[in-house]
């Protein structure tokens, strides 16, 4: 009797209301912006804003639950992007088949790196990592008969016959969907408690029992292809990639979104990311002015809200919901 | 077009000993900045991403003061006379030393300090994240502010150099910037060994309990070493303003160089900074002057330092040096 | 437990909506676009038809009238009446990772040019504005920039860029919505290789520079007059520099010169003394060195050689043509006299009045002659504005037309493209990217012939009909 209540309460709890609130939304956007003719360059700043999302909260995953600040997260995702590209482009594979090597050629390297990482620790693995995507940058920029060099990369289009944005819009929202509910479950299932286990300490939990190698390799090679499948989704969308889009630049902006987001929760890095996504865009007549504002944030949100700026609203949402949870099983134990 | 050079580098002695030296001298600059990151991590525990950023600071304010001060009219009252003086170089260096300094010093009061009083949760991975939104902050606030054109001093001092052995040439001011980077680490050096101050920063890099029980002030250190550390940065860029165009992104490459040095040579290591500097400066210009094909070669240049540094960090994370500063 | 049950049913259900929301979205786009096309043609035609009517009947309709085609989402105004500014859309890089130098250079020129049309009477007799978004050089902000610029701000057509890798993929957004599109700095030949109607440039090919290059060199000769022609090339690993590489490779043997020693450097490098002492340490002392680095790296090759020991004296120094901005070329090359410029664009002694009043304008805000890519950004969208008021509609198959039919005196000299939808380059037996591909660039060789030499002291030494200079180069005393 009283699980059902308490089911039924959570069903219609707060946080669930917004999730739905916000699914709602980000499925009938399309739909409204062509409704009411508004421009489908929206669409365009929403498809990014999600492919940064899914970046960013497998970056908070990897950084935020499991403690390991890697700068390759962006290497990752040229590796699975540039496999698909050259797949497509040299061999003449299909799209589909493309993402899918591009993304296991993704965990591959993850795996690999993961393994050499193993001992490295904050500064040494930030530098270790800052120093793998550079050299893939510089490899990718060199290689240019197989990569295009730095003038990038073309890729065939992601939905064959149709230069809409919908089809795109819906790959992406679903993918980042599905990604968000996967990291979810691992997040809230025994890997999770290892991961943070190991980023409080690692020792500790070696000694706890804790397979320390397995689930360090594991969550590299888990981010690793969720980066991968992303940038094999993405660019092929974009139609092409250039070396420059891994620059440690473009991956700081990824940092600050988790970090703007909180990094320590999956859905407040990926929120994080469409909401600064929007705001880069929006702010875009100001120059490089947007820039200056947009690392003054990042210092700002580090020292002053280190869970983030979205995380504690989410966060007061979810406790609302949770003490009338709390009353309601109150006054059903109460009940003779 | 045969591979000429490849061969000028076994058998002309002069060729050879030229790069050696062109290697000596940039790596002196190399390791002028090597040193100023390497004290800021022995005493604080953290790598600054924003090295570079000092140095990028320090060569526009030498710069800017030896442009627009460069005659400064002085009113004596009692005379009426008016005398005119010209800034000289090394007053602006000294100048953009203390700059950067006290940005430096700010810069870590405001936010590393909360790291050391236990009011961040990690705080290794804090100072990463914190350093990096200061470097891309104080990059694009200087592209805001003085935009995107590149700017260059004119030589401190102009003198034609003797065609050593007949065949070497140096600039002149190359060699004017290996000098103050010369006086300024031997100055550093001197400073930690021999002064006070010095020996506390060492005794808080070596036991930062231990120092405050003999009555240091470890926070005041830290923020200390982190001025110290930008100011060397900061002079760095002031003697090289003469030498390379300078914009506002000219820091990056020079913070990947100190990072690469500092690994070398063993984190928190001032020797290894040292020597690491005029290694990593020796092996570049040899690695460009000798290579059989310019144009495979130097594309992968970069690449070829970056796996060797990736190599140290993996297999002998504590450098070659040993750690202490 | 259950929260994970509730997740995947709303992942269900957002997989089902999104199938169901396919067709119906198609369907809905057709009867938006008759309905707006009754509104233009018949006023009195009733909307009391059923819809399946209406689709039926209308679109035969449509092929009779000849009315522009409609593209879901592009929202430019077809009929001038309707508005109070023709609004144009133009991209630059104003931040790094792209080129800041070159996106602010042609700001500044797109702003004069508004300016020079609007004076002139404007475009179809209503004000021109420009919206200017700033590309960042990568890709994706292309592919942003332009949605962005034809879909929210309505622009009748879009001018400008600088990066290559940009300009591809602005290029299929312009296409998409079929959009005119005239490409001002971007050199890259896929961009006019795949002969889309929309898009035009009046950037130079890689090729052409090649070729120029080799015809200057040729005649030049045994500079230093050791029996052997030596030509080394110093480039950035970029799309610009191993273009300008490959071409020299192929273009330079078929001028009957050797093949040039090449040394590609990495943007990152900032140190080019080994680079210089590699070059004095040559067999053959190099009768001339070509800087294919753009910005202020240029400076830093350039400087560094002549302090590693290279002497003007026994090699022609060939800087970028960055170097023409006089005052910041002094400032960071002080040993650079006796440079010789290439010069894309025209020069003051070769460029016609528009051009010089153009210049003048220029000059009054950035203080010096106008760059290359400045004249192509002006150039750009004077031109689209010249099209424009010829088509006399706001049509974009009509401004195609026009454009195709240019023949403009412009700033950087008279504009016609040979090729296009009538008479396509293979036809010809020409290159594919010679397509909407302005034939004619003009490019001089300049030389500093004093240390702090004003810019407008300059000597011209190539091609003949502009030569102020005894020869094809002059030498230091």
């Amino acid at each position: 009797m009283i699980e059902e209540k308490s089911l039924k309460n959570k069903l219609f709890s707060l946080p669930g209301l917004i999730v739905a609130v916000v699914l709602v939304a980000a499925i009938a956007l399309p739909l409204v912006i062509s409704y009411f003719n508004l421009p489908p360059y929206q669409i365009h700043v929403f498809i990014v804003g999600y492919y940064f999302a899914i970046l960013a909260s497998s970056w908070a995953l990897l950084a935020g639950y499991a403690g390991q600040f890697s700068f390759a997260h962006m290497a990752f995702m040229a590796i699975g992007a540039y496999t698909a590209g050259i797949l497509g482009q040299q061999l003449g594979t299909n799209v589909i088949t493309g993402i899918i090597i591009g993304t296991v050629m993704a965990g591959f390297w993850g795996f690999l790196i993961g393994v050499l990482c193993l001992r490295l620790r904050r500064t040494y693995l930030a530098l270790f990592t800052i120093a793998f995507s550079e050299i893939l940058r510089l490899v990718l920029n060199a290689e240019r008969q197989v990569t295009g060099g730095p003038d990038g990369m073309s890729f065939n289009p992601l939905v064959a016959g149709t230069t809409s944005n919908i089809p795109p819009y819906y790959i992406h929202l679903a993918l980042l969907i599905g990604v968000l509910i996967f990291m979810y479950a691992l997040a809230n299932s025994r890997f999770g408690l290892f991961w943070r286990s190991i980023r409080e300490d690692e020792e500790a939990a070696a000694a706890m029992g804790v397979h320390v190698v397995r689930y360090k390799v594991m969550v590299f090679v888990i981010t690793a292809m969720i980066a991968g499948l992303a940038g094999a989704v993405h660019w092929h969308y974009v139609s092409i990639v250039t070396p420059n889009d891994l620059l440690i630049r473009q991956m700081s902006i990824v940092i600050t979104m988790a970090v703007i987001g909180g990094i320590e929760s999956l859905i407040a890095a990926a929120l994080g990311a469409i909401v600064i996504q929007y705001g880069l865009e929006f702010m875009r007549p100001l120059g490089s002015w947007r820039l200056v504002v947009f690392g003054l944030l990042l210092m700002v949100t580090l020292r002053f809200f280190q869970n983030g700026l979205l995380y504690p609203l989410l966060q007061r949402l979810y406790r609302r919901g949770a003490e009338a949870e709390t009353v309601a099983k109150r006054q059903v134990a109460s009940e003779p | 077009m045969d591979s000429i050079i490849f061969e000028a580098c076994l058998n002309n002695f002069h060729y050879l000993l030229g790069l050696i030296l062109n290697g000596l001298i940039v790596g002196a600059i190399y390791a002028l900045m090597a040193i100023g990151l390497t004290v800021i991590f022995s005493v604080l525990g953290i790598v600054s991403f924003a090295h570079g950023e000092f140095y990028m600071i320090g060569g526009f304010v030498t710069y800017f003061l030896l442009e627009n001060l460069i005659d400064i009219d002085i009113y004596i009252p009692v005379i009426g006379t008016i005398a005119t003086i010209a800034m000289p170089w090394y007053v602006a260096i000294l100048l953009s030393g203390v700059v950067t300094f006290f940005l430096g010093s700010i810069f870590e009061q405001t936010f590393l300090r909360p790291m050391f009083s236990g009011k961040v949760e990690r705080p290794g991975e804090y100072a990463i994240l914190v350093t990096f939104g200061l470097a891309f902050f104080l990059q694009y606030l200087t592209l805001a502010i003085i935009g995107p054109f590149p700017v260059k001093a004119d030589r401190f001092v102009s003198f034609d150099i003797p065609k050593i052995l007949g065949q070497i040439t140096i600039a002149s001011n190359r060699i004017i910037a290996a000098s103050v980077a010369v006086i300024a680490i031997g100055s550093t050096l001197y400073y930690l060994q021999r002064t006070w101050t010095g020996r506390a920063l060492r005794a808080v890099s070596q036991d930062k309990d231990a120092a405050a029980v003999t009555g240091i002030n470890p926070q005041r250190m830290n923020r200390f070493a982190f001025g110290l550390g930008c100011m060397l940065a900061g002079m760095a860029g002031a003697t090289l303003v003469q030498v390379f165009s300078w914009v506002f992104d000219v820091g990056v490459v020079a913070s990947a160089k100190s990072f690469v040095i500092i690994v070398l040579g063993g984190m928190g290591s001032v020797p290894g900074a040292l020597f690491g500097g005029l290694i990593i400066g020796v092996v570049e210009a040899l690695g460009t002057g000798c290579f059989p094909d310019p144009s495979r070669s130097l594309a992968y240049r970069d690449a070829f330092g970056l796996i060797i540094f990736a190599l140290i960090l993996l297999f002998r994370p504590q450098g070659f040096f040993g750690r202490k500063l | 437990m259950f929260k994970r049950k509730y997740l995947v049913f709303l992942l269900l259900l957002t997989f089902v909506l999104a199938a169901c929301q396919a067709d119906p979205e198609q369907v809905e786009v057709i009867v938006t676009r008759v309905v707006e096309q009754i509104e233009e043609m018949e006023v009195t035609r009733v909307v009391e038809q059923t819809v399946t009517e209406e689709v039926e009947v209308e679109v035969t309709r449509v092929v009779e009238v000849e009315a522009p085609v409609e593209v879901a989402g592009r929202c430019a105004p077809t009929d001038p009446g309707e508005v109070e500014e023709i609004l144009i859309g133009a991209s630059a890089p104003l931040s790094k990772p792209g080129s800041v130098t070159g996106g602010l250079v042609m700001q500044a020129a797109f702003a004069i040019a508004v300016d020079d049309v609007n004076e002139a009477g404007g475009v179809l007799g209503l004000p021109v504005n420009m919206v200017l978004y700033d590309t960042e050089g990568l890709p994706e902000r292309g592919t942003a920039v332009a949605e962005r610029l034809i879909t929210q701000d309505c622009v009748v057509a879009i001018v400008g860029e600088y990066h290559s890798a940009v300009g591809l993929t602005m290029k299929e957004v312009s296409n998409k919505y079929h959009v005119p599109t005239i490409f001002a700095e971007t050199y890259n030949n896929d961009i006019t290789g795949v002969q889309y109607p929309e898009v035009f440039r009046i950037a130079p090919t890689s090729a052409f520079t090649a070729q120029m290059d080799a015809k200057w060199l040729q005649e030049v000769g045994d500079y230093n007059g050791d029996g052997e022609q030596t030509i080394v090339i110093v480039a950035e690993n970029t799309g610009y520099g191993t273009g300008q590489v490959d071409n020299a490779l192929t273009w330079f043997p078929e001028f009957g010169l050797g093949e040039p020693e090449v040394f590609l450097t990495e943007q990152t490098t900032q140190d080019f003394s080994s680079v210089a002492q590699r070059i004095t340490a040559l067999s053959n002392v190099p009768d001339a060195i070509l800087i294919k680095v753009t910005g202020e790296q240029s400076y830093n090759v350039q400087q560094q050689l002549y302090e590693g020991g290279v002497d003007p004296a026994q090699s022609i120094m060939v800087a970028n043509q960055v170097a023409l901005n006089d005052e910041e070329y002094w400032e960071n090359v002080p040993d650079g006299a006796y440079a010789v410029v290439p010069r894309i664009g025209p020069w003051a002694s070769s460029a016609s009045e528009t051009g010089l009043a153009f210049a003048e304008k220029y000059r009054a805000i950035m203080g010096r002659f106008p760059e290359a890519y400045a004249f192509e950004a002006y150039d750009s969208l004077t031109l689209m504005a010249d099209a424009i008021n010829r088509a006399g509609s706001l049509d974009p198959d009509a401004i195609i037309a026009a454009l195709e039919a240019t023949d403009l005196e412009g700033a950087a000299g008279r504009y016609y493209f040979p090729y296009g939808i009538d008479n396509p380059p293979q036809d010809s037996g020409e290159a594919e990217w010679m397509w909407h591909q302005w034939p004619e660039v003009p490019l001089l060789f300049l030389q500093y012939t004093a240390s702090g030499q004003s810019s407008d002291d300059i000597e011209v030494i190539w091609p003949e009909t502009y030569r102020t200079s005894e020869g094809a180069v002059v030498r230091p005393e």
